[in-house]
């Protein structure tokens, strides 16, 4: 018996063929461009970082109001909880908890709000740490939140014991973004003082690591799957990368006059996302072909500060248009 | 009697003594990024050695924002008036900066901070 198919005319075979084709190309194809979907929320003031949880809910520190925002996509609403007089929240990251755990610059403590009950529990610096604008922070395998001070600190909460920890930077102000890498390693990168470093999460000694580009300015720090760090350098205007197994470093200009990078993130495919402010833009980069592609905001200065994600989606806090942005790329992207 | 004398006497002298040293430590507020060394270079912020009487977006190899470096054509000098609007709300004064910072609400420690910058050495 013939194929069915063969008793079609020529032509939509032809037609039906091609059409396959394209169809494979298509699926075949990464997913740059028209794959990505952007959507913006509103949110009341100056989202300085964001944070989105595995229960759909995305936070974000709103630092000139002394509050942490907690957006629903799903609706849109926001509801903001105080954090208490003088709060200047800058960071928020999700714990292994579950719960947004906060580095906050006026109250010079860290901050955990319960995702249930909203309710607020700081950890103070010890007293004598000084105002140290705390600015990011980590949690390491022991659930051991380990954070940034850019005045030149960088220290260690344990929850389970309520310790507090600090230790003065190497070489003063600076400590900016923190991360942990898969192996379980926890890297800073210190913008004023333009270097990363990898911390010994024992002794809380830390150990420079010199970038090739002086002056460069390194701000955030995020891990790929192989555990080498990619770094956006602010002054430099790139995004670079330090491989730790060999102690290399290869660094990347996104397109334009005069970059400035701000955010990094790495998404679980290893595609490296990242803020530009001079093109008013989020960036994804494929290592593999080292191309850039840009989702320019539709507002002026949108400014975005930090970047992070979680299964197909990078969210962006739109510092300049009090807006969180979502770019949904898709869990095969 | 005395002590009466000497708390006047704090009380009228009190202000001027202190602003330096309480301008020094809320300039920890601005410390990460700025510095009033003029031999400091290549911070994330401008240094503010002389910045009092400065033109906005002046600063000799420093990278402004282009919003800092419009006001600074625009006609925006760094006087103690300009300086203590910028402190009370820095995106409100230039919007569009790029200088993360919420403002410092009381207006007391705006200018004991301004006499601090004040008192340093120009660049």
């Amino acid at each position: 018996m013939r194929p069915a198919v063969s008793a079609l005319p020529e032509a939509p075979i032809r037609a039906i063929v091609l059409a396959a084709l394209f169809l494979t190309a298509l699926l075949a194809a990464p997913a740059w461009g028209a794959a990505v979907q952007v959507k913006t929320y509103p949110v009341p003031s100056y989202p300085h970082d964001v944070a989105p949880a595995a229960d759909g809910t995305v936070w974000y520190t709103a630092q000139q109001q002394g509050a942490l925002g907690r957006l629903d996509p799903r609706t849109g609403k926001t509801e903001q909880i105080p954090l208490g007089a003088r709060s200047a929240p800058h960071g928020v990251i999700i714990g292994p908890d579950g719960a947004p755990w906060v580095t906050d610059g006026g109250l010079n403590a860290i901050v955990r709000v319960d995702p249930a009950s909203k309710a607020v529990r700081v950890w103070p610096l010890p007293a004598g740490s000084g105002y140290t604008n705390l600015n990011t922070a980590a949690f390491d395998r022991k659930g051991r939140v380990w954070f940034t001070g850019q005045n030149g600190i960088y220290g260690r909460l344990d929850p389970a014991s309520g310790e507090v920890k600090v230790w003065p930077a190497p070489r003063g102000r600076g400590p900016y973004g923190i991360s942990m890498t898969p192996d379980g390693s926890i890297y800073y990168a210190s913008l004023a003082g333009s270097h990363i470093a990898r911390l010994d999460l024992e002794t809380g000694r830390a150990t420079i690591i010199e970038p090739p580009t002086p002056a460069q300015g390194a701000r955030r720090i995020w891990p790929d799957s192989k555990g080498r760090l990619w770094v956006s350098e602010w002054n430099a205007g790139q995004l670079s990368r330090y491989d730790p197994s060999t102690g290399s470093w290869k660094s990347w200009k996104p397109p334009g006059d005069k970059p400035h990078v701000y955010a990094v993130y790495v998404d679980p495919a290893d595609k490296v996302w990242i803020s530009e402010w001079s093109a008013n833009a989020i960036l994804r980069f494929d290592p593999a072909t080292e191309r850039f592609e840009s989702f320019p905001s539709d507002k002026p200065d949108a400014n975005v500060r930090q970047l992070l994600g979680r299964a197909g989606q990078v969210w962006g806090a739109e510092s300049g248009a009090n807006r969180l942005v979502v770019l949904d790329y898709g869990r095969g992207g | 009697m005395r002590p009466m004398i000497a708390l006047v006497l704090a009380l009228a002298s009190g202000p001027a003594l202190a602003a330096e040293p309480q301008g020094e430590a809320i300039f920890q507020r601005c410390y990460a990024c700025h510095s009033v060394d003029p031999a400091d270079r290549g911070l994330p912020a401008p240094n503010l050695a002389g910045v009092v009487g400065r033109r906005a977006g002046s600063a000799p190899a420093f990278d402004y924002s282009p919003a800092m470096r419009e006001a600074g054509r625009g006609g925006l000098v760094w006087t103690e008036a300009a300086l203590d609007r910028f402190l009370a709300d820095p995106a409100a004064t230039v919007p569009k900066t790029w200088m993360d910072f919420p403002g410092l609400m009381d207006p007391a420690e705006r200018a004991a901070v301004i006499a601090y910058l004040k008192s340093q050495p120009a660049l």
